[in-house]
């Protein structure tokens, strides 16, 4: 599996969004200062599970669901997370 | 003393601190360099730790406030987010705000 689609899959799982836009922009970033191999990847997600949170409890939510995958595969994950889709 | 009572000194010894990669003139990342503009753009007085200079801070930060990826911000104690939520609360005016209403009370 792919590192997008294992995102796919746990974002899903924990947080049953209504919109789940994933963009891998690890090309842009390749061998740049600090970075140890894992990628960049934009996500862009809508739950119902993000309402009345702030948005660093909302990021919070994300990175717990993708914790598995933040110490190798994934250097730096962009976040853009909405309560409904036209928050 | 040990790392996690130095970022504690740090952290809550300062109104603003930001958490970087590289420093707000020679930025080494993207999302370091946003934030430090937003900050920088914001004018009030901030301190800035470079990581990649300090290992010790990037290794145990992430455990200090269980935040994975740098840049964090931190304001009067308390994290704010990464370049993302900084991003966003620029854009929206909540970081002018809430910035303003730190150095006020100092």
């Amino acid at each position: 599996m792919t590192t997008v689609e294992n995102l796919q899959q746990l974002l899903t799982d924990a947080l049953n969004p209504t919109e789940l836009i994933i963009e891998d922009d690890s090309a842009s970033h390749a061998g740049h200062a600090g970075n140890t191999g894992g990628g960049h990847y934009n996500v862009i997600i809508t739950s119902s599970q993000f309402e009345g949170l702030s948005l660093i409890k909302r990021h919070r939510l994300v990175y717990d669901a993708v914790d598995e995958l933040m110490a190798s595969d994934i250097h730096a994950l962009s976040i853009k997370a909405k309560a409904s889709s036209n928050a | 003393m040990d790392i996690m009572a130095q970022l504690k000194d740090v952290i809550e010894g300062n109104s603003v601190v930001l958490f970087m990669k590289g420093t707000p003139d020679f930025p080494q990342c993207g999302f370091s360099s946003r934030t430090s503009q937003a900050l920088t753009a914001c004018d009030v007085p901030y301190i800035s730790v470079d990581v990649l200079a300090e290992p010790d801070v990037r290794a145990n930060l992430p455990h200090y406030a269980d935040w994975p990826t740098f840049p964090q911000l931190f304001i009067e104690g308390e994290l704010v987010g990464g370049c993302d939520i900084v991003m966003e609360m620029y854009e929206n005016g909540t970081l002018k705000t809430q910035l303003d209403a730190t150095v006020k009370a100092s």
